[in-house]
């Protein structure tokens, strides 16, 4: 190909502004450091955009990286890679706003201004010994994350896709840790051993019998049938970052991470991926029509999550813990997307992909409002949340909005999602059913959360509980003081965590013009 | 098998003592033994190869004569240095492990 | 005279060496005696690679070939040579600090320069092994790098160290009897103790019985050297209480120079095709291969001392390493040497930085924590790393061959390596990490980097050198 050097020069600057991002937290503090990773986060998007512009002008172009004899490093740029990587761009600038304000909200609370925020050595209280480095760490492993996933978007064949799969659920480590081993380990597990026991054997097979492991080799393998369904279903368990049960045990497992990190990561990043994954290797590599071969008459494929949603949902509805509800809608929710092309068509793949966007701007949304009332004041219960609407009106609103597109209330983005999928649906009864259980199940869990938030009366009860809680969180998270809690308005340090919010949740309302150009971009289907 | 193979059965018959010492030995000094034993064994079976039929010892005498190949008496003077080498750094490091355990003791 | 005598003076120049440090009794003067022999010899080996054209014969005396000792060196053996020199010279350098405080500190003054004429005689040893193509050649620098080793291991702080040697000294002993054993044999059906000559006069004698058991013999006490299932409990012993400066030059040289060993009797001594098809040893080879595998993994997770858990870790890769050798397919064996190589660095990285003490000081700083992570990640196979890549060429040439059974216990014995690398970590992190082996750790982290990316050449180059092998 003529343009694979410049493809190659686009990717490369692609991962410069990301690796920059990367290093920019251990070289500066403060505001400093926003000003510079919000930056660094554009230019990534800008590079993003190029790419998107190349695509639209040339086509499908790969360019090799690494030649390593029998496998290579190749990249290339198709639809699906592009929407992925635009979602992931996007919403990556307003997360890096986002996390800044979150990581710093101790210190911009007590009354710093944020162009005070240097390095070491400002204020000598034993807080803020080492300001420097507080929230470094995070930062870089989310940039490094970003990076890993935007890979895995322009993978062109499966070792690529399965290194940078890897790479991710490494880089994402450091991000989840939180001081306890046994924890990380249940988190690990059912990330990395699915891919080695299953899906890693699924492609040394592919690469034995077709000779290697691109996409856009649809491969006439005359394998028998039986080799195939087992080659599907490695590949679909073995991709166990999109959270199909019973693999789904490390989602609920990572939410001990900050709300930063489950906001971008394990609710669009690396779950994304492996929806993505899934996407490309059922498009690509197997094809549609090889598919409808494979699973004979009745479309067995469909039950598998069919019960995640369905579980999930129940699951969801007794989760004590608001970010545990949220990761279980997560898991229900990427199920739906399955679903969608488990349905072997390309309108149902259309509508998977419009499910994944939908998804991720209302799930990121309700995780940052999630997030925010955290870190003011401090609740994760959602039995505490009551009357919250009182105290914090505005990310109030902005979760009801995310949490009415969840649903799929009309003019919502979750409205067109679902109508998509049922349009795709349209012959199969069992599937409509299944969609309208899991919407269902979706509006009690979140009209749970939302109807405590709007429950009036509890104001008291919440002064009482907002004082009580000071004592039992830790103390550097949390700026509780022992004031009456204020009507939220919006201040310095609400700044940058409301804004990113509410421009998730305009997404989520803007959305018919989003999926306006993201069918016209199927239509290259 | 004639009596000529009645070297390399004592041979084998050294072989096997010197091992079996070695490892049902309790104390490190019978192991060492063991293997200066079992050692020997290749010493003879080596020594034993360079016998011509009819011939005497390699020492000179003229010529006419059939001589038995000095050559494993040369690689075994080279293996006899070794194992005593061994020997040497075996009951050094025998020696150390005691004096450990008799200041432990102490 | 370096021109026409490189070959031997590789050999040489550390041997003499050995005896000038051993007659110097000042201990700065050692020092700077062993460095000046580690550069000259690598200066030598290093332009015997470059100027290496084919093959090099060289004969020791003048000596004709099948009555004299004579030395081969081609492409398999001088990279090796230069390795062994580049690690010496390693050690001296760089684990300089490390060698003045954790072994010279517990010998008594008069004596402390012979741990350098011990470890400049383990250098000769090794490079004589490579070197030469005569049998019983083999057979003495075999004992003068094991003595010189066994001596050396027993010198540590913790007095512990001294068993270990002296379980060490009897196996390692009785493996280098079966190989003289076996070099016997071979000679009485031969008569002569030439590698090549040996390989000619076999190819009539493959029926005589005497000769199939001189085989057993050599590769039994081969294996013992490389410390496969079931004859690797010296290692376990020996390693577990040695100072870790020593077992960063041991381990790797060891492992590689037996493995060398066994490849160079395997394909040069007797005809693979022989020993593979019609006596079994491939498969005797490769069933301990696997059960070395499995029983090395899950002993490695049931230990909970960071040094037995990387013993363990050495045991279950020479068990993969034995699964690429058996295969006769070249590319296997370039699989093979890109394996061990890469094992060798990850080793030397993980025994500098790590030790089984508590950890008394602070925490070792951001950037020694993230190499080992790397390293361990590298160890554990997990992409985008050396490991990862040794592993997936791994599997898909059992997929190739079609070893299912072989291809389930190695993805098996990667989800546990997995479970006791993470295991691994946990306990490095409690423990003391040591800063000063971060120039080992770096530059060995910097040389997998590009062994991963120069990895297909590699491959390449050593499989078209034995395909060349194997058929002529």
């Amino acid at each position: 190909m003529d343009n694979s050097w410049l493809l190659k020069l686009m990717i490369v600057l692609m991962m410069l502004t990301g690796f920059s991002g990367a290093v920019i937290p251990y070289i500066f503090s403060g505001i400093m450091r926003l000003k510079l990773m919000l930056t660094s986060a554009i230019f990534y998007l800008v590079s993003v955009i190029l790419l998107a512009i190349f695509y639209v002008k040339n086509g499908t172009t790969s360019c090799m990286f690494l030649d390593l004899g029998s496998f290579n490093i190749k990249f290339h740029l198709e639809f699906l890679g592009v929407i992925f990587l635009g979602l992931l761009s996007c919403l990556w600038c307003l997360a890096v706003v986002y996390s800044w304000y979150y990581l710093n909200y101790n210190d911009l609370s007590l009354g710093r201004r944020p162009e005070d925020l240097r390095g070491p050595g400002l204020h000598k209280t034993p807080e803020d010994l080492h300001p420097r480095e507080k929230g470094a760490t995070t930062l870089s492993f989310l940039t490094l994350c970003i990076i890993a996933a935007s890979l895995i978007a322009i993978s062109a064949n499966m070792i690529t896709m399965f290194i940078f799969y890897e790479l991710l659920t490494l880089m994402t480590i450091p991000l989840v840790f939180q001081g306890s081993f046994d924890d990380l380990g249940k988190y690990l597990r059912p990330l990395l051993y699915p891919a080695i026991l299953l899906w890693l054997p699924a492609i040394l097979y592919i690469n034995y019998s077709a000779g290697s492991t691109d996409f856009f080799l649809i491969p006439d393998l005359e394998l028998p049938r039986i080799h195939g369904v087992a080659l599907l279903l490695l590949c679909i368990f073995g991709i166990s970052k999109s959270a199909i049960m019973p693999l789904h045990t490390w989602l609920p497992a990572a939410m001990v991470a900050r709300h930063p990190v489950s906001a971008m990561l394990h609710s669009v990043a690396v779950v994304n991926a492996g929806l993505f994954c899934i996407f490309k290797i059922m498009t690509y590599i197997f094809g549609f029509e090889y598919l409808r071969y494979l699973v004979g008459e009745f479309n067995w494929l469909i039950i598998i999550p069919g019960i995640t949603i369905i579980y999930s949902g129940w699951l969801a509805f007794k989760a004590q813990e608001l970010k545990q509800v949220l990761a279980y809608s997560t898991i229900s929710q990427l199920s739906l997307s399955l679903l969608g092309i488990f349905l072997l068509s390309k309108a149902g793949l259309a509508a998977a992909v419009i499910h994944m966007l939908a998804h991720s701007a209302a799930k990121i949304t309700l995780f940052f409002a999630a997030g925010v009332i955290y870190v003011t004041s401090g609740k994760k219960m959602v039995s505490d949340l009551r009357g919250l609407y009182y105290q914090m009106p505005i990310t109030t609103i902005l979760f009801c909005l995310s949490s009415l597109s969840l649903v799929g209330a009309p003019l919502f983005a979750g409205y067109y999602s679902k109508a998509y999928l049922y349009q795709a649906a349209s012959e199969e009864d069992l599937v409509s059913a299944i969609i309208t259980a899991g919407t269902l199940l979706t509006c009690l869990y979140i009209f749970k959360v939302v109807y405590s938030l709007f429950s009036s009366g509890e104001q008291l009860s919440c002064l009482a509980l907002a004082t009580q809680e000071d004592k039992t969180l830790e103390s550097h998270e949390t700026s509780i003081n022992s004031q009456a809690p204020t009507r939220e308005g919006i201040s310095r340090e609400n700044l940058g965590l409301i804004i990113p919010t509410a421009v998730c949740a305009a997404a989520t309302i803007g959305f018919p013009i989003i999926a306006y150009i993201a069918e016209k971009l199927l239509g290259f289907l | 098998m004639n009596i000529g193979h009645l070297i390399y059965i004592v041979a084998v018959f050294i072989f096997i003592s010197g091992l079996y010492m070695m490892l049902s030995a309790k104390s490190y000094i019978r192991k060492i033994i063991g293997l200066g034993i079992f050692q020997n064994s290749i010493l003879i079976f080596y020594v034993a190869l360079g016998k011509a039929r009819g011939g005497i010892a390699p020492i000179d005498v003229g010529s006419g004569v059939i001589y038995s190949s000095p050559v494993p008496h040369v690689l075994m003077l080279t293996a006899i240095v070794v194992g005593f080498a061994t020997l040497c750094l075996g009951l050094a490091l025998a020696l150390r492990i005691e004096q450990e355990e008799y200041n432990d003791k102490q | 005279m370096i021109n026409s005598d490189w070959p031997i003076l590789q050999v040489i120049i550390p041997l003499f060496g050995a005896i000038a440090t051993a007659l110097c009794f000042q201990i700065t003067y050692a020092r700077i005696i062993a460095i000046i022999t580690a550069i000259s010899s690598l200066a030598v080996s290093f332009y015997g690679m470059i100027t290496l054209d084919g093959t090099r014969r060289y004969m020791l005396g003048n000596w004709q070939a099948p009555v004299g000792i004579e030395y081969r060196l081609d492409h398999m053996s001088q990279p090796v040579i230069v390795y062994i020199f580049v690690i010496l010279l390693f050690i001296l350098t760089i684990c300089r600090k490390a060698i003045i405080s954790e072994i010279e500190e517990y010998i008594s003054p008069s004596r402390r320069h012979i741990i350098y004429t011990m470890i400049l005689l383990v250098a000769t040893g090794l490079s004589g092994m490579v070197a030469t193509n005569d049998l019983f050649n083999l057979y003495v620098f075999l004992e003068i790098a094991s003595l010189a080793s066994y001596a050396l291991i027993s010198q540590c702080s913790d007095k512990r160290a001294a068993r270990g040697a002296l379980d060490y000294l009897i196996l390692g002993t009785v493996g280098a009897s079966l190989i003289l054993i076996g070099i016997g044999m071979l000679y009485s059906h031969t008569g002569t103790l030439n590698i090549d000559d040996i390989h000619e006069r076999l190819e009539h004698l493959y029926g005589s019985r005497i000769v199939i058991l001189g085989f057993a013999f050599f590769i039994t006490g081969c294996l013992l050297k490389i410390a496969l299932f079931p004859l690797h409990f010296w290692m376990i012993r020996a390693y577990e209480f040695a100072t870790s400066a020593l077992l960063i030059y041991l381990a790797p040289l060891s492992s590689i120079v037996g493995f060398y060993v066994l490849v160079r009797f395997i394909y040069f001594v007797a005809d693979y095709r022989i020993l593979y098809d019609q006596l079994y040893f491939g498969l005797i080879i490769k069933c301990l291969a696997l059960v070395a595998i499995v029983v090395s993994s899950y002993l490695a997770l049931k230990s909970n001392k960071i040094r037995s858990l990387i013993v363990y870790s050495i045991a279950a890769q020479v068990g993969y390493i034995c699964l690429m050798l058996i295969n006769s397919n070249p590319v296997a064996i370039g699989i093979m040497a890109s394996c061990l190589l890469a094992d060798s660095l990850l080793k030397i990285g993980l025994f500098a930085t790590t030790s089984d003490r508590h950890s008394e000081r602070g925490e070792a700083t951001q950037f020694t924590k993230l190499l080992l992570l790397f390293n361990i990640i590298s160890s554990a196979g997990l992409p985008f790393t050396i490991g990862f890549l040794n592993k997936i060429n791994i599997l898909s040439l059992l997929f190739g061959d079609k070893e299912y059974l072989a291809l389930l216990i190695v993805i098996a014995s990667s989800i546990l390596a997995l479970e006791y690398h993470y295991k691994l970590w946990r306990l490095v992190k409690t423990n003391e990490i040591n800063n000063s082996g971060i120039v080992a750790l770096s530059i060995t982290s910097f040389a997998s980097l590009v062994l991963l990316i120069m990895n297909s050449e590699f491959t390449r180059f050593v499989a078209a050198f034995f395909a060349g092998v194997m058929n002529g």
